[in-house]
């Protein structure tokens, strides 16, 4: 616990310290070094911290982060997906969608992904296909189901709305970042500041 | 009165006193047990608002004395919590 209480005490700014830190420590051993000492000098060396924190600095890397994150949500495009769903019958065999995907030219294609659904007896599967402008998106997974001769039990659908990027999840993330950031260069100042106080 | 910058005053308001005095001054006149964390907190502040000053001591033990403008604060924090305290204690009369 003593050593504990000693680490915590180094929460204090260092020209705190120089001040203050061997009254203080006195005043601990005073105290004895119990749970409820070591809280009290966390708390308040946390609370010293935070007040010796310039929150414009913090502010203003927000601020940033938002306005970039922003701007990187404004230029990236749309993403849209449609999906369709076929089925071949089971007299098409088990190896029907592999063959018919292979026929189609679509065995290999990064842009299209295909799920087999497990229905027993009949080979069911989805085809989902990606674009950045919604009725592209559409028509392009409509020829796909069409050149795989499957029967369609669920027509291309027509995209509500973009997947990607969620634009309020990105700009918060700019501003988590600005946060983190600021933190990091207001400590940073404060630490240089006391530094050149100390030299 | 729970604000420990209060309770640092009226604690030296009797006289010069070290930290660990300090916390149990408050703790016999107030009941409440500071923190050293708390106290030194309630110090620094003091000490920067030039309401009380550090005495010159060989002790690893440094004692702090009230200044004349902590005082002064001290005086007006008190008479705006008699203030208070009385209108508090009339409205809380029976009509």
């Amino acid at each position: 616990m003593r050593g504990l209480i000693r680490l915590a005490a180094r929460l204090y700014p260092r020209a705190w310290r120089r001040r203050y830190g061997v009254e203080f420590a006195a005043l601990i051993e005073d105290s004895g070094f119990g749970w409820r000492v070591l809280l009290d000098v966390v708390k308040e060396g946390m609370a010293m911290r935070f007040r010796a924190v310039d929150f414009r600095i913090v502010a203003a890397c927000v601020l940033a982060g938002a306005a970039v994150a922003g701007v990187v949500a404004w230029k990236t495009p749309d993403r849209f997906w449609s999906t369709a769903v076929g089925e071949f019958g089971a007299e098409a065999g088990p190896a029907a969608l592999e063959g018919a995907l292979g026929r189609a030219g679509l065995a290999d294609r990064k842009d299209v992904h295909i799920v087999r659904l497990p229905v027993a007896g009949k080979t069911v599967f989805s085809l989902r296909t990606e674009g950045t402008d919604a009725g592209e998106t559409q028509k392009v997974a409509a020829s796909m189901i069409a050149r795989l001769n499957a029967r369609v039990l669920d027509p291309a659908s027509l995209p509500d709305g973009p997947f990607y990027p969620n634009r309020p999840v990105m700009i918060a993330t700019g501003m988590a970042g600005g946060l983190v950031l600021g933190g990091g260069v207001a400590l940073f100042r404060n630490a240089r500041v006391a530094a050149a106080g100390h030299g | 009165m729970t604000d420990p910058t209060l309770l640092v005053l009226t604690s030296l308001a009797e006289g010069d006193k070290h930290g660990y005095a300090m916390m149990e001054d408050i703790q016999r006149f107030a009941d409440v047990r500071l923190g050293p964390g708390t106290l030194y907190g309630a110090i620094t502040r003091l000490e920067q608002r030039g309401w009380i000053r550090p005495v010159a001591s060989e002790d690893r033990r440094q004692p702090y004395a009230i200044t004349g403008a902590g005082r002064e604060y001290l005086e007006e924090e008190l008479g705006r919590m008699n203030r208070v305290a009385k209108a508090a204690a009339q409205r809380l009369k029976p009509a």
